[in-house]
């Protein structure tokens, strides 16, 4: 009996694994087992019946913590991008305007989803619009299919890595809290904190690495075989319409990106300006022959208010609540206030436009189902590392984690491999919440670098977006891809770029400074 | 009458209510047993189950609107005109954590909460089935009664003494958001009553309910 006693941690981490293959949904399986071995805990005397009174304590945790409120948002910024064809306008001026190139078509795919990364975290979006309009194309120009299919999955995967990123967030939270706890258990007189910010940060130069180096295996591939993406029909696109279906894409990243970068919004925040800005300028579009209508007319008065808002800001002091200000000071702020209110009308007026072209509503119900169901697994995680830790699991990582030689690099890499591995069968929200909170905290007291650890196992995770039979990106591409491409020829033509990831991986591991020289330039 | 002495009434009236409505969860059961007979009972459980679902996500789609317009409320009056305030920050967690919570039962009608697939996709509708029932019974009811018990006095608590926020500035109503740990269990221990008896139905051959939510296309993260 002694024995079971002592293996019911690890008998719980066998049996979650073989409960997750049977295919019930994530959340579920994930409480359900818990609650099974916190039974099966009480029984042989090992587990102590106060963990579970904190379970609802748990779920409110996880119910106002203020960092996870961006994920929702940044999805429903995607869902908007998506359902307005934003990003398929931007996408089919790219492709004309590289097309002449041998190999243009996987460029434009790339620069596209590197900027679409950087404006939103969401890379369904990505790869569906870029699976409907250049994979199409470029099987007409006889590109090979693996090696078109495989850029889309990839390009679209670039919006896990490039900041603002659902992945970053949520490892922010965790690599946040891991971090927290260790500098606790060291006993650390005056802590430091991580935030979703810190990662975004260190995110940047790898994320902008790996868009390089796509391009440079693209650029070889072109060059070594030009048959494998042969040049098309020269077809330059007039500047006016460069710039206008840039225009959307980048004012969406120098304000969510930069205001969060500058540590002038929070995230959530950011997140926000972002959905709301991609309202609007979804509001602005007219299919082709629509007359300007009032509502348009309205959207553009409220984005040109944006901009009056921004430029008073800038010049004059608009703080509310000063008795001393005479006339002169505070018409500025009148004036701020009239602008503020014409952002509202304006995003009313787009808000309307999308609900008749019926694209909000779909937006609106896709974004709360997935955030429901990205939320209802924190829920299920929470109680797993609860019952996990009264079981005293963390323990058993940890004494498994300092035994492996090497130290912090061999467990580094052990934990790597273990992402890898587990990538190709669980998705990045489960591994996030199941696996890091429990590695995270050993490997940080052996002296890992909370940015480094963090974009690191961001960028492993990415992979496991690619890695067949499961990974999203795959699953979305296969979704919209027509059937002449054959599944295989998919999961062939993301090999590749699978290889690129992990060149990348290793480059930040073997180079710190990739992950952690931009957010300390930022935060000092 | 007082907030308390009125939720102390209400909890044990709730308390009453939800142990003459347990029997519902061996719904399933009877479908798989009885077959005709158990579906045609369980058709208005499931209608008044996915109504509720249906309803709640709607409500969900309103918050989720509503949380994104006051972040952005947020961030114009704080960069634009310096004034912040905890009671608009309050009510954007409010609204979003509310979403979440009332949007999980419909997410479950449209089979959007994730599984590990990899040899689900492979099983026939009766290995679905199969597997499905087995997560009812096994996983997603015991979490959900689990949450039910031990949310019950941490609500109740809260009521009692009518908690607020602890930012003086804040909202009062601390104790509504608590609240919606039971009503999210609650949701969706009945849509997944639905859905179980469903896959029931697909065993014993029964016809089962029709479907209210259609599967949606998601994009998660």
């Amino acid at each position: 009996m002694i024995e079971i006693r002592e293996f019911l941690d690890v008998a719980m981490f066998v049996a979650l694994a073989i409960g997750l293959m049977l295919g019930a949904p994530v959340a579920f399986t994930l409480a359900g087992v818990s609650l099974i071995f916190a039974l099966l805990g009480l029984y042989f005397g090992v587990f102590d019946a106060s963990f579970l009174q904190a379970i609802p304590n748990r779920l409110f945790g996880t119910m106002t913590n203020a960092a996870l409120t961006a994920v929702p948002l940044f999805i429903l910024m995607g869902a908007i991008l998506e359902r307005s064809r934003l990003a398929e306008q931007l996408l089919s001026t790219m492709g004309d305007l590289f097309g002449s190139m041998r190999g243009g078509l996987l460029f434009s795919t790339t620069l596209v989803g590197a900027v679409l990364a950087a404006s939103t975290g969401v890379v369904g979006a990505t790869v569906t619009a870029m699976g409907l309009i250049a994979l199409p194309l470029m099987l007409q120009r006889g590109y090979d299919k693996g090696l078109a299919a495989g850029s889309i999955a990839a390009a679209g995967t670039l919006g896990q890595i490039i900041p603002p990123s659902i992945v970053l967030i949520l490892l922010g939270d965790v690599i946040g809290a891991a971090h927290q706890r260790a500098q606790l258990e060291q006993g650390v007189a005056s802590p430091t904190a991580v935030s979703v910010g810190d990662l975004f940060a260190g995110a940047i130069v790898p994320g902008l690495f790996l868009v390089l180096l796509y391009l440079l295996y693209q650029a070889g591939v072109a060059w070594l075989k030009p048959s494998a993406a042969p040049a098309g029909p020269s077809k330059r696109p007039p500047w006016s319409q460069i710039l206008s279906s840039l225009a959307a894409p980048l004012i969406l990243v120098l304000s969510v990106l930069g205001s969060i970068l500058a540590g002038v919004a929070t995230p959530t925040e950011g997140a926000a300006v972002g959905a709301l800005g991609a309202l609007m300028l979804a509001g602005l579009k007219r299919d082709e022959g629509e007359a300007k209508g009032l509502l348009v007319r309205l959207v553009e008065l409220g984005l040109g208010s944006v901009v009056g808002l921004v430029l008073l800001r800038l010049n004059f002091d608009l703080r509310l609540g000063r008795p001393d200000a005479g006339v002169a000071e505070l018409a500025p702020v009148f004036l701020a206030g009239l602008f503020a209110l014409l952002v509202a009308v304006g995003m009313i007026a787009a808000g309307l436009r999308l609900m008749g072209k019926r694209q909000l509503q779909p937006a609106l119900r896709s974004s709360v189902e997935v955030t429901a169901m990205v939320f209802t697994i924190l829920i299920g995680a929470a109680l797993f590392s609860l019952v996990f830790r009264g079981l005293g699991g963390d323990e058993w990582i940890e004494h498994m984690l300092e035994s492996i030689p090497g130290g912090l690099i061999g467990a580094l890499i052990m934990v790597n491999l273990l992402i890898f591995v587990l990538g190709f069968f669980i998705d990045f929200i489960e591994i996030c919440y199941i696996v890091i909170p429990l590695v995270a905290p050993p490997l940080l007291m052996m002296g890992a670098d909370p940015i480094w650890l963090g974009v690191l196992f961001a960028m492993n995770l990415q992979t496991s977006f690619l890695t067949p039979p499961f990974g999203f990106a795959l699953f979305y591409l296969r979704g919209v891809a027509p059937p002449d491409v054959r599944t295989m020829e998919i999961y062939r033509g993301v090999v590749p770029f699978i290889g690129l990831q992990i060149l990348a991986l290793i480059a930040v591991a073997v180079w710190p400074g990739l992950a952690t020289w931009l957010p300390s330039l930022l935060y000092g | 009458m007082d907030l308390a002495s009125f939720a102390a009434i209400a909890g044990q009236a709730l308390t009453v209510l939800g142990f003459a409505l347990a029997p519902f969860m061996a719904l399933p059961l009877l479908v798989l047993a009885s077959g005709r007979f158990g579906a045609e009972i369980a058709l208005p459980v499931t209608q008044i189950a996915e109504a509720a679902s249906a309803l709640a996500e709607r409500i969900a789609q309103v918050l989720l609107a509503l949380m994104t317009a006051l972040v952005g409320l947020i961030v114009v009056l704080r960069y634009g005109f310096g004034v912040s305030s905890n009671l608009l920050g309050e009510a954007s967690i409010y609204a979003h954590a509310f979403s979440f919570m009332l949007a999980a039962a419909a997410a479950l009608g449209r089979d959007g909460h994730v599984r590990v697939d990899v040899i689900y996709a492979r099983l026939s509708a009766r290995g679905k089935a199969i597997v499905n029932l087995f997560g009812y019974a096994v996983f997603t009811a015991p979490m959900l009664v689990a949450i039910l018990i031990f949310s019950g006095p941490y609500v109740a608590r809260s009521w009692a003494m009518g908690e607020r926020s602890a930012e003086s500035d804040g909202l009062a109503g601390l104790f509504l958001l608590k609240t919606a740990i039971p009503v999210f269990a609650v949701l969706l221990l009945a849509q997944a009553i639905a859905e179980a008896c469903r896959q029931a139905a697909i065993l014993s051959g029964a016809p089962p309910a029709p479907k209210r939510f259609a599967p949606d296309e998601i994009a998660p993260g």
